[in-house]
Protein backbone atom coordinates (compact mmCIF):
# COMPACT_ATOMS: atom_id res chain seq x y z
CA UNK A 1 0.00 0.00 0.00
CA UNK A 2 1.73 3.32 -1.05
CA UNK A 3 1.21 5.78 1.99
CA UNK A 4 0.57 9.16 1.45
CA UNK A 5 2.85 12.19 2.34
CA UNK A 6 0.84 13.28 5.57
CA UNK A 7 0.48 9.47 6.50
CA UNK A 8 4.07 9.25 6.07
CA UNK A 9 5.04 12.62 8.37
CA UNK A 10 2.65 11.14 10.88
CA UNK A 11 4.14 7.94 11.14
CA UNK A 12 7.83 9.34 11.44
CA UNK A 13 6.55 11.67 14.26
CA UNK A 14 5.48 8.71 16.27
CA UNK A 15 8.02 6.37 15.38
CA UNK A 16 9.76 8.69 18.23
CA UNK A 17 7.38 7.92 20.88
CA UNK A 18 3.60 8.25 21.70
CA UNK A 19 1.92 11.79 21.17
CA UNK A 20 -1.36 13.09 20.89
CA UNK A 21 -2.93 15.69 18.34
CA UNK A 22 -1.04 18.95 19.78
CA UNK A 23 2.53 17.43 20.01
CA UNK A 24 2.53 15.77 16.35
CA UNK A 25 1.61 19.25 14.84
CA UNK A 26 4.36 20.56 16.40
CA UNK A 27 6.67 17.80 15.82
CA UNK A 28 6.26 17.48 12.13
CA UNK A 29 6.54 20.80 11.87
CA UNK A 30 9.81 20.83 13.47
CA UNK A 31 11.36 18.50 11.25
CA UNK A 32 9.61 19.19 7.95
CA UNK A 33 8.88 22.29 8.03
CA UNK A 34 4.94 21.38 7.41
CA UNK A 35 2.10 22.92 9.19
CA UNK A 36 -0.56 20.37 9.14
CA UNK A 37 -4.20 21.67 9.81
CA UNK A 38 -6.14 20.01 12.44
CA UNK A 39 -8.74 18.30 9.55
CA UNK A 40 -5.94 17.00 7.98
CA UNK A 41 -4.12 15.95 10.74
CA UNK A 42 -6.96 13.76 12.09
CA UNK A 43 -7.89 12.88 8.35
CA UNK A 44 -4.57 10.98 8.34
CA UNK A 45 -5.18 9.51 11.87
CA UNK A 46 -8.64 7.93 11.41
CA UNK A 47 -6.85 6.44 7.63
CA UNK A 48 -4.24 5.17 9.57
CA UNK A 49 -5.65 3.95 12.41
CA UNK A 50 -8.45 1.86 10.02
CA UNK A 51 -5.58 0.32 8.72
CA UNK A 52 -4.07 -1.01 11.74
CA UNK A 53 -1.32 1.45 11.35
CA UNK A 54 -1.76 3.59 14.68
CA UNK A 55 -3.53 2.91 17.71
CA UNK A 56 -5.42 5.14 20.07
CA UNK A 57 -4.82 4.86 23.52
CA UNK A 58 -6.17 5.76 26.76
CA UNK A 59 -7.53 9.30 26.79
CA UNK A 60 -5.50 12.44 29.23
CA UNK A 61 -8.39 14.47 28.97
CA UNK A 62 -9.67 15.20 25.47
CA UNK A 63 -6.58 14.62 24.28
CA UNK A 64 -5.49 10.77 22.92
CA UNK A 65 -2.31 9.83 22.62
CA UNK A 66 -1.67 7.66 19.44
CA UNK A 67 0.79 4.63 19.02
CA UNK A 68 3.01 3.41 16.28
CA UNK A 69 1.86 -0.53 15.35
CA UNK A 70 4.26 -3.17 14.54
CA UNK A 71 2.20 -2.92 11.29
CA UNK A 72 2.78 0.79 10.93
CA UNK A 73 6.43 0.76 11.72
CA UNK A 74 7.03 -1.66 8.45
CA UNK A 75 4.53 0.18 6.25
CA UNK A 76 7.00 3.61 6.83
CA UNK A 77 10.13 1.45 6.76
CA UNK A 78 9.10 -0.05 3.50
CA UNK A 79 8.20 3.57 2.32
CA UNK A 80 11.05 5.17 3.39
CA UNK A 81 13.19 2.67 1.76
CA UNK A 82 11.78 2.96 -1.27
CA UNK A 83 11.54 7.12 -1.26
CA UNK A 84 15.49 6.55 -0.28
CA UNK A 85 16.22 4.57 -3.38
CA UNK A 86 14.51 7.15 -5.29
CA UNK A 87 16.46 10.02 -3.70
CA UNK A 88 19.82 8.22 -4.54
CA UNK A 89 18.89 7.45 -8.05
CA UNK A 90 17.78 10.91 -8.75
CA UNK A 91 21.07 11.99 -7.07
CA UNK A 92 23.00 9.95 -9.08
CA UNK A 93 21.50 10.80 -12.68
CA UNK A 94 21.64 14.76 -11.67
CA UNK A 95 25.40 13.94 -10.72
CA UNK A 96 25.69 12.24 -14.12
CA UNK A 97 24.32 14.95 -15.77
CA UNK A 98 26.31 17.29 -14.18
CA UNK A 99 29.57 15.34 -15.25
CA UNK B 1 -20.06 29.75 20.45
CA UNK B 2 -16.47 28.91 19.32
CA UNK B 3 -17.13 25.06 19.81
CA UNK B 4 -20.59 25.28 18.60
CA UNK B 5 -18.99 26.75 15.51
CA UNK B 6 -16.32 24.00 15.42
CA UNK B 7 -19.48 21.23 15.83
CA UNK B 8 -21.13 22.80 12.69
CA UNK B 9 -17.95 22.81 10.49
CA UNK B 10 -17.11 19.51 11.79
CA UNK B 11 -20.51 18.10 10.18
CA UNK B 12 -19.19 18.62 6.63
CA UNK B 13 -16.24 15.50 7.37
CA UNK B 14 -17.13 12.16 6.86
CA UNK B 15 -18.82 10.15 9.61
CA UNK B 16 -16.04 8.35 10.47
CA UNK B 17 -13.69 11.58 11.02
CA UNK B 18 -16.26 13.14 12.69
CA UNK B 19 -17.62 10.66 15.29
CA UNK B 20 -14.28 9.32 16.11
CA UNK B 21 -11.94 12.15 16.24
CA UNK B 22 -14.87 15.15 16.91
CA UNK B 23 -13.58 16.00 20.40
CA UNK B 24 -10.07 15.68 19.63
CA UNK B 25 -10.51 18.08 17.11
CA UNK B 26 -12.22 20.66 19.14
CA UNK B 27 -9.20 20.23 21.61
CA UNK B 28 -6.89 20.70 19.24
CA UNK B 29 -8.17 23.82 17.85
CA UNK B 30 -8.37 24.90 21.72
CA UNK B 31 -4.81 24.34 22.08
CA UNK B 32 -3.90 25.82 18.64
CA UNK B 33 -5.37 28.89 19.76
CA UNK B 34 -4.33 29.06 22.97
CA UNK B 35 -0.57 27.84 23.17
CA UNK B 36 0.28 29.26 19.26
CA UNK B 37 -2.13 32.49 19.68
CA UNK B 38 -3.24 31.46 15.59
CA UNK B 39 -5.95 33.01 13.65
CA UNK B 40 -9.36 31.82 14.82
CA UNK B 41 -10.94 32.75 11.62
CA UNK B 42 -7.41 31.00 9.49
CA UNK B 43 -7.92 28.07 11.85
CA UNK B 44 -11.93 27.53 10.91
CA UNK B 45 -11.25 28.35 7.25
CA UNK B 46 -9.11 25.52 6.98
CA UNK B 47 -11.17 23.40 9.03
CA UNK B 48 -14.02 23.69 6.63
CA UNK B 49 -11.89 23.57 3.40
CA UNK B 50 -10.08 20.23 4.72
CA UNK B 51 -13.76 18.92 5.76
CA UNK B 52 -15.24 19.68 2.16
CA UNK B 53 -12.00 17.88 0.59
CA UNK B 54 -12.09 14.96 2.54
CA UNK B 55 -15.91 14.70 2.09
CA UNK B 56 -15.53 15.06 -1.37
CA UNK B 57 -12.93 12.50 -1.67
CA UNK B 58 -14.89 9.84 0.36
CA UNK B 59 -17.94 10.45 -1.68
CA UNK B 60 -16.21 9.58 -5.05
CA UNK B 61 -14.85 6.97 -3.29
CA UNK B 62 -17.96 5.40 -2.40
CA UNK B 63 -19.93 6.31 -6.26
CA UNK B 64 -16.89 5.19 -7.76
CA UNK B 65 -17.36 1.70 -5.90
CA UNK B 66 -20.72 2.11 -6.98
CA UNK B 67 -20.08 2.62 -10.30
CA UNK B 68 -17.80 -0.55 -10.74
CA UNK B 69 -20.49 -2.53 -9.05
CA UNK B 70 -23.23 -1.44 -11.57
CA UNK B 71 -21.31 -1.72 -14.37
CA UNK B 72 -19.74 -5.09 -13.64
CA UNK B 73 -23.59 -6.43 -12.68
CA UNK B 74 -24.95 -4.93 -16.50
CA UNK B 75 -21.76 -6.32 -18.11
CA UNK B 76 -23.09 -9.16 -16.94
CA UNK B 77 -26.25 -9.36 -17.50
CA UNK B 78 -25.41 -8.33 -20.83
CA UNK B 79 -22.95 -11.04 -21.30
CA UNK B 80 -25.58 -14.00 -20.33
CA UNK B 81 -28.24 -12.77 -22.55
CA UNK B 82 -25.43 -12.93 -25.49
CA UNK B 83 -24.88 -16.24 -24.17
CA UNK B 84 -28.07 -17.74 -23.86
CA UNK B 85 -29.02 -15.91 -27.37
CA UNK B 86 -26.15 -17.46 -28.74
CA UNK B 87 -26.76 -21.38 -27.48
CA UNK B 88 -30.74 -20.52 -28.66
CA UNK B 89 -29.47 -20.34 -32.66
CA UNK B 90 -27.53 -23.12 -31.93
CA UNK B 91 -30.35 -25.18 -30.76
CA UNK B 92 -32.81 -24.30 -33.59
CA UNK B 93 -30.69 -26.30 -36.32
CA UNK B 94 -29.77 -29.20 -34.59
CA UNK B 95 -34.02 -29.50 -33.58
CA UNK B 96 -34.38 -29.26 -37.82
CA UNK B 97 -31.88 -31.78 -38.60
CA UNK B 98 -32.43 -33.70 -36.11
CA UNK B 99 -36.75 -34.36 -36.41
CA UNK B 100 -36.74 -33.52 -40.04
CA UNK B 101 -35.07 -36.90 -41.61
CA UNK B 102 -36.56 -39.39 -43.50
CA UNK B 103 -36.22 -42.22 -41.33
CA UNK B 104 -38.61 -40.86 -38.83
CA UNK B 105 -41.85 -42.83 -39.15
CA UNK B 106 -44.68 -43.75 -37.06
CA UNK B 107 -42.78 -46.97 -36.00
CA UNK B 108 -39.70 -45.32 -35.14
CA UNK B 109 -40.40 -42.29 -33.71
CA UNK B 110 -37.54 -39.88 -33.94
CA UNK B 111 -35.07 -42.96 -33.47
CA UNK B 112 -31.74 -41.43 -34.70
CA UNK B 113 -29.90 -43.93 -36.80
CA UNK B 114 -26.93 -45.72 -34.79
CA UNK B 115 -23.97 -43.70 -36.73
CA UNK B 116 -25.68 -40.45 -34.26
CA UNK B 117 -26.22 -42.42 -31.31
CA UNK B 118 -24.37 -39.51 -28.86
CA UNK B 119 -27.06 -37.06 -30.31
CA UNK B 120 -29.95 -39.37 -29.16
CA UNK B 121 -31.25 -38.03 -25.85
CA UNK B 122 -30.55 -34.56 -26.74
CA UNK B 123 -32.77 -35.41 -30.30
CA UNK B 124 -35.24 -37.05 -28.28
CA UNK B 125 -36.09 -34.12 -25.89
CA UNK B 126 -36.22 -31.68 -28.55
CA UNK B 127 -38.63 -34.46 -30.50
CA UNK B 128 -40.89 -34.94 -27.30
CA UNK B 129 -41.33 -30.90 -27.07
CA UNK B 130 -42.11 -30.72 -30.61
CA UNK B 131 -44.98 -33.79 -30.91
CA UNK B 132 -45.86 -34.88 -27.75
CA UNK B 133 -44.69 -38.58 -29.04
CA UNK B 134 -43.33 -40.53 -26.22
CA UNK B 135 -39.68 -41.40 -26.98
CA UNK B 136 -38.22 -45.23 -26.38
CA UNK B 137 -34.77 -44.98 -27.15
CA UNK B 138 -34.26 -48.79 -28.61
CA UNK B 139 -31.72 -50.99 -26.51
Amino acid sequence: MLLAERSVLVLTSLAGGDRHGYALIKDIESFSGVALSPGTLYGALAKLEADGFVQRLPADDRRYPYRQTPAGRTALAERLAESARIASLGLERIALGDA
Amino acid sequence: MRHRLTSAILLLYPHRVREGHGPEIVALIDDLIAHEGRSRTRLFMRLAVDGLVQRIASTATAWAVVAVLVATSFGGLAVSDFAAANASLQVVPRTVHTVAPAWHTHQTPHRLPRLHRSSRRSAGMIARGLTSVPFSPRR
